[in-house]
């Protein structure tokens, strides 16, 4: 009789197992794709070479299950068209209006392939005309022409020209915290104006070589005038983006999905759109999201967190990761401007708690490059004798001791009391433990745990002393400078430390007067000792955007420029996504 | 008619309390005119944003009296109107009509994976009440009652939608078919701990209904042991398994925040996580809204459920 029952659940169990696999979907993938990207761009820029480097790995490409060769892409004689692509995001945005939002890394691609964008950045950090023509500078830099490139229509059928531009770039500067970031690029008075129907013209603050870069990413998406005009009127309309890239919006439903179909009527005519859709998913858990790509249930992802790089690394699945760690740092910024930070012995002190070895091995675990500068020794602009001190709390008690016993009020029980803000995130927890309790002999930590936008919010008031943080990074460092001046802190500073110092405002301005390389480098010699001077950022690491793909796709270090410059597989994060196809 | 006008009256009032109370919290709790125009609603941003201000001061009723703001707010809900996400602008109608189904679809699914597996086991363990079996079940119902949802939910994904790759790690939609499949494993972590709290229930109320002179009549007549079981013990036994049904609404939803955002499923547990991390108080206030209506419009219907099975009930009387 028990024999009878056992044999009942074993029969009912494998009855379960049959229904589960057949509703179950397996990964049949077979096909693998090496792309590789990085052959040398014709130069037609007047942009200065930052090489920037990417880490392409295609782990186990070489092997399959069946012992067949597997193809690369740039084997594949006949590239499949159709598809949709499935991509996880590390974040989703509230809006997808360039002109009125700041764009993080995953909603900057989504724009991307909607707008397109005026240049584009080569994988030396050279730029190149996209949807310009020419840029012509005045003798100074301080001004430039550029022309557009003919025959460029919106997808809701308006022509592409000065006066969507002009309308475009004056929307930013007229929104009041995107135009945070680029208006200390511009004459104030006059920062644009109309040359002829394909041309105007853009004025400096000052001479700057570097202008071109301003517009490779957000300040060069171009929308339909109609669509802006309508959205300033709506603001729903900012989920309903119209521009001229190489896909167009066909439903959107934000923290859920936003599906992109390919427009047919792309300007470029000398390449091809491969999918016939890309579906964007925003995945916040990185170790969801790598798990997502392992087993095939999106095919491309990107994030930064080790807890989505190492199981990629780790991954025996043919998973093609490249990985780029030439750009953004992770740091803690200090506020110069309130108490306890505005004094620099209590930042030196923070600065030489920081558990910089602890970080390695618990948080980081060699998934990015620690960091000592703003430049990753991948960076031809970094400058391998700046370090930061870390690991050496006895350097720090006497500069607590003396502080405290000159600022009481700012003390309790000889530690000094202090604010310490993140962004909540499971990655930021761990982060805040280990650096807390490094500090806690010298400090008093209260945290503050609050949602992304909050925080971005609170560091661009100040409302803030200790906070983590992650910018800087793009390809040329002068468009970061903005980050770094004096006259970019207010009651919005994009300083986000409110760190003013003159002598690197005036080095700053010489090294944005010209374009020879090594007289800038020199001077950026300079600058980063003057940086770490000033103590005002904790430096953890040079950010490693990782993308990693699935053996069905191929293309994603394809794309070219118009001119015929090979684009990087990835810049922090964003792939371009129009080379791209799948394979079955 | 009496219990339908009660019935009316004890949702009108759930509402006006829940209502009062989280719109008085959301309003309170935080700078409202921050929410909607972020830094530049502090004065400290400077002149040059006090109009957009006064303008939003003016859109928003802010400068109004706190009850002539809730006023507004119960007035346009009542015919539909919740307002705007203050993140993307949409409606929040919209926001509902888009997440609230597959939300539905999920708890529907959970109680009935709990209804079929909880009601033939608790028949099963009440004929073999105090043997092997039955205390064998005892123990698993309360292994399954002790993990909390949040735990299971990290399992399940990770054995089955990862290890083994049996069901997708993310939801899909396409087909009625991907749909029930990627709501499996959620709806089997929502529905776990109403198993056994089903199962339970149901074996203690059956156990007490088999030792009714009725049911020994049955059995006295030959009738055989699972006719006695569903036709004359089953029914009877049903009061307390359809009051905990109705109450388990709202653990339902309140698992649904977890397990939605675990399968990324674009449900409104996965959406109210978002809004509340986002500050977005319509988006908050109307799933609040959703929620107590759902729970006691359920809980109604679990009354009228119950003069449907014993007759002797009036709810009138």
């Amino acid at each position: 009789m028990a024999s009878g029952r056992f044999r009942k659940l074993v029969a009912l169990f494998a009855a379960l197992a049959i229904i589960a696999s057949a509703c179950g979907g397996g990964d049949g993938d077979s096909a693998a794709t090496d792309d590789s990207g990085g052959s040398s761009a014709e130069d037609t820029s007047t942009g200065t070479d930052t090489g920037s480097e990417e880490e392409a790995e295609d782990i186990g490409a070489d092997d399959s299950a069946d012992g067949s060769e597997i193809e690369s892409a740039d084997a594949v004689t006949e590239i499949p068209v159709g598809g949709t692509l499935r991509f996880g995001m590390q974040t989703e945005a509230g809006s997808l209006n360039p002109t009125n939002t700041g764009l993080n890394r995953g909603p900057i691609m989504v724009a991307t392939a909607i707008f397109d964008t005026l240049v584009v950045v080569d994988a030396e950090g050279q730029w190149h005309n996209n949807m310009t023509e020419s840029w012509t500078p005045s003798d100074d830099f301080s001004s430039w022409d550029v022309k557009l490139r003919d025959g460029i229509e919106f997808s809701d059928g308006l022509p592409f020209n000065a006066d969507a531009v002009i309308k475009t770039i004056e929307a930013f500067l007229a929104d009041p915290l995107t135009s945070l970031v680029f208006k200390p690029a511009f004459d104030p008075e006059n920062p644009i104006e109309k040359i002829d129907d394909m041309s105007f013209r853009i004025n400096a603050m000052g001479p700057n070589a570097a202008m071109p870069l301003y517009f490779a990413e957000q300040l060069g998406m171009v929308g339909s005038p109609a669509w802006l005009d309508a959205a300033a009127e709506n603001p729903e309309l900012d989920q309903e983006p119209i521009g001229a890239g190489p896909f167009v919006l066909q439903e959107r439903s934000q923290d859920s999905s936003t599906i992109l179909v390919r427009n047919e009527n792309w300007w470029r005519d000398d390449v091809e759109v491969y999918l016939d859709a890309i579906e964007f998913f925003p995945v916040p858990q990185p170790g969801t999201r790598a798990n997502q790509l392992i087993v095939g249930d999106l095919d491309v992802i990107h994030g930064t967190a080790s807890l989505m790089i190492l199981p990629l690394r780790g991954a025996d699945e043919d998973i093609l990761r490249v990985e780029d760690n030439s750009g953004e740092e992770f740091f803690f910024a200090m506020n110069a401007q309130v108490a306890p930070f505005d004094d620099i012995r209590v930042r030196k002190a923070a600065t030489h708690l920081f558990p910089k070895q602890d970080y390695e091995e618990f948080v980081n675990q060699g998934a990015s490059l620690l960091a000592d500068s703003l430049f990753s020794p991948e960076s031809p602009w970094h400058d391998p004798s700046i370090q930061q001190e870390h690991d050496m709390p006895e350097l720090a008690a006497p500069l607590i001791a003396e502080y405290c016993a000159e600022v009481p009020d700012s003390c309790t029980d000889g530690k000094v009391n202090m604010e310490y803000q993140y962004d909540t995130n499971l990655s930021n927890d761990t982060i805040f433990d280990l650096v807390s309790d490094a500090m806690s002999d010298h400090f008093n930590i209260t945290v503050q745990s609050i949602p992304n936008d909050v925080h971005i919010q609170e560091v661009i008031f100040g409302q803030y002393n200790f906070a983590s943080w992650r910018y800087h990074g793009f390809s040329d460092p002068d468009v970061d400078t903005a980050f770094l001046t004096c006259s970019t802190i207010g009651a919005l500073s994009i300083n986000w430390s409110r760190n003013c110092n003159e002598e690197r405002d005036a080095l700053i301005v010489a090294q944005r007067q010209t374009q020879d390389f090594d007289e800038r480098y020199a001077i950026w010699q300079e600058l980063q000792a003057n940086l770490r001077d000033s103590y005002q950022y904790v430096l953890a690491t040079h950010t490693n955007w990782t993308v990693g793909a699935g053996a069905n796709v191929g293309g994603l270090c394809d794309a070219v420029s118009p001119e015929g410059a090979s684009l990087p597989c990835q810049t922090r994060g964003v792939p371009r996504l129009d080379q791209v196809f799948l394979q079955n | 008619m009496r219990f339908v006008v009660r019935s009316l009256l004890q949702l009108v009032l759930v509402l006006f309390a829940v209502t009062f109370v989280a719109f008085g919290a959301l309003n309170y709790l935080g700078d409202p005119l921050f929410n909607i125009l972020g830094p530049i609603a502090l004065e400290e941003s400077g002149p040059e944003y006090a109009e957009v201000r006064a303008e939003a001061r003016a859109q928003f009723h802010l400068d109004d009296p706190f009850p002539v703001r809730y006023g507004r707010w119960v007035g346009d809900m009542l015919t539909g109107d919740f307002g705007r996400s203050y993140s993307n602008q949409v409606t929040v109608r919209s926001i509902l009509a888009d997440k609230l189904p597959v939300t539905v679809v999920l708890m529907v699914y959970a109680q009935v994976i709990a209804i079929a597996v909880s009601v033939p086991w608790a028949l099963w363990t009440a004929s073999r009440a105090y043997r092997f079996g039955d205390k064998a079940s005892t123990v698993v119902s309360f292994t399954m009652l002790g993990i909390p949802v949040f735990a299971l939910t990290v399992l399940l994904f990770w054995l089955f939608a990862i290890r083994w790759q049996i069901f997708p790690t993310r939801y899909e939609d396409e087909t009625i078919g991907q749909r029930l499949t990627s709501l499996f494993l959620p709806a089997v972590a929502l529905a776990t701990p109403l198993i056994a709290t089903y199962q339970r229930l149901l074996r203690t109320d059956l156990i007490s209904t088999l030792q009714e002179d009725f049911i020994s009549v049955a059995r006295a007549k030959g009738l055989p042991k699972w006719y006695i079981l569903f036709r004359h013990a089953l029914r009877p036994s049903l009061f307390s398994l359809l009051t905990v049904f109705g109450i388990q609404v709202a653990s339902l939803i309140g698992g649904s925040l977890v397990v939605e955002r675990q399968f990324q499923i674009p449900g409104i547990g996965f959406e109210v996580v978002e809004a509340i991390f986002r500050d977005d108080f319509p988006v908050v206030l109307a799933v609040v809204v959703v929620v107590s209506v759902a729970f006691v419009a359920v809980n109604v219907l679990v009354d009228l459920i119950y003069t449907f099975l014993d007759p002797r009930v009036d709810f009138n009387g």
